[in-house]
């Protein structure tokens, strides 16, 4: 049985733009402290 | 209405061999989660804490656990984790990176709700800090070991991350990203900060990043999901203001499912659900679409 939608905001139109920011801004924070994670970028 | 149960581990479910790292592992379902992995079988277990001392009393306990459930040679560990700073998670890292030559499951349970605005040792709002940068940051650095495990032959690495679907009380509804900020920085804006919802916060991105990682790998490799273990019966409200504490007391007492309960939603969702979960999020055992 599939249930309802894990975070609507993410589904909605404006969610992929909101993962994409999400993810970029996390992985430059966490390269300021290992650089090497700034290869998650690509 | 009460929370649907979540069924047992399959009897065939075997974690011989494994190694597994628990964050958040000396108390409450990381604890018990570790409890289960050993149950099963885990042959290596590293208790990832913020006090050392702590996870040496939990360690004890689990290994006496673990002769009880005929696994006495199971080695168990206790590492220096404090999710309140990156630089703590990189150190983290590296000596797991030392001390172990493989890695099968990562369960990032690691997490904090407190209802005052608090800033990390990185400046950031406290409980985004601990909830998810720190715990992102994680997956990342051991990304490599996983890697590398799963490059073994046998089954892929596991990535779990811990959410809620509390996740939906969160406040970008009605306090919504201006076109030229950025999410971190409103997440760390003070005057934006709603105490009530920042766990809500905290929790959204789980699900966001488990996506956005799971695109980035083959399930035949690493199986990253996100699960929701839904209301526990754990001492997780003991920041919480005094006003507070009492309502979650009655609804944890009523309503809530047992930490070995929701610790068996964790462990359903690292070492059971299979490829289907892949970026997926699960919660009371299903996964949610």
């Amino acid at each position: 049985m599939k249930r309802r939608s894990p975070a609507p905001i993410l589904a909605s139109p404006e969610g992929k733009v909101l993962k994409g920011k999400l993810w970029t801004e996390t992985v430059k924070d966490v390269s300021k402290v290992d650089p090497k994670l700034a290869n998650f970028l690509n | 209405m009460g929370q649907p149960p979540i069924p047992a581990v399959p009897a065939s479910t075997s974690l011989a061999g494994k190694t597994v790292v628990v964050t958040g592992a000396n108390a409450g379902m990381g604890l018990e989660a570790a409890r289960q992995f050993l149950a099963l079988g885990a042959s290596r277990l590293v208790l990832a804490v913020r006090t050392i001392s702590k996870g040496t009393e939990a360690a004890t306990y689990l290994s006496a656990e673990a002769s009880g459930t005929g696994n006495p040679h199971a080695e168990i560990s206790v590492m220096k984790l404090d999710l309140d700073d990156y630089a703590s998670v990189h150190a983290f890292s590296e000596q797991v990176r030392a001390q172990l030559d493989t890695l099968d499951i990562l369960l990032l349970n690691g997490g904090v709700n407190i209802m005052s605005y608090q800033v990390s040792r990185n400046n950031h709002e406290r409980v985004m800090q601990v909830n998810y940068y720190s715990n992102a940051m994680l997956a990342l650095e051991l990304l490599p070991l996983l890697k590398a495990t799963a490059a073994r032959p046998g089954k892929p690495s596991r990535i779990t991350f811990v959410g809620s679907m509390g996740q939906n009380m969160h406040t970008l509804g009605k306090k919504p990203l201006a076109n030229e900020e950025t999410l971190v920085g409103q997440f760390d804006d003070k005057s934006k900060y709603v105490g009530l919802q920042r766990y809500s916060d905290s929790k959204l991105p789980a699900p966001a990043f488990v996506q956005e990682l799971a695109r980035r790998l083959s399930p035949d490799e690493i199986i990253v999901n996100n699960v929701c273990p839904g209301l526990v019966a754990t001492g997780f409200d003991a920041n919480l203001p005094t006003w507070l504490k009492p309502i979650m007391f009655v609804m944890r007492k009523f309503k809530a499912r047992t930490v070995e309960e929701g610790s068996r939603a964790l462990i359903n969702a690292s070492a059971v659900f299979n490829n289907e979960s892949h970026g997926q999020l699960i919660a009371d055992n299903k996964i949610v679409e």
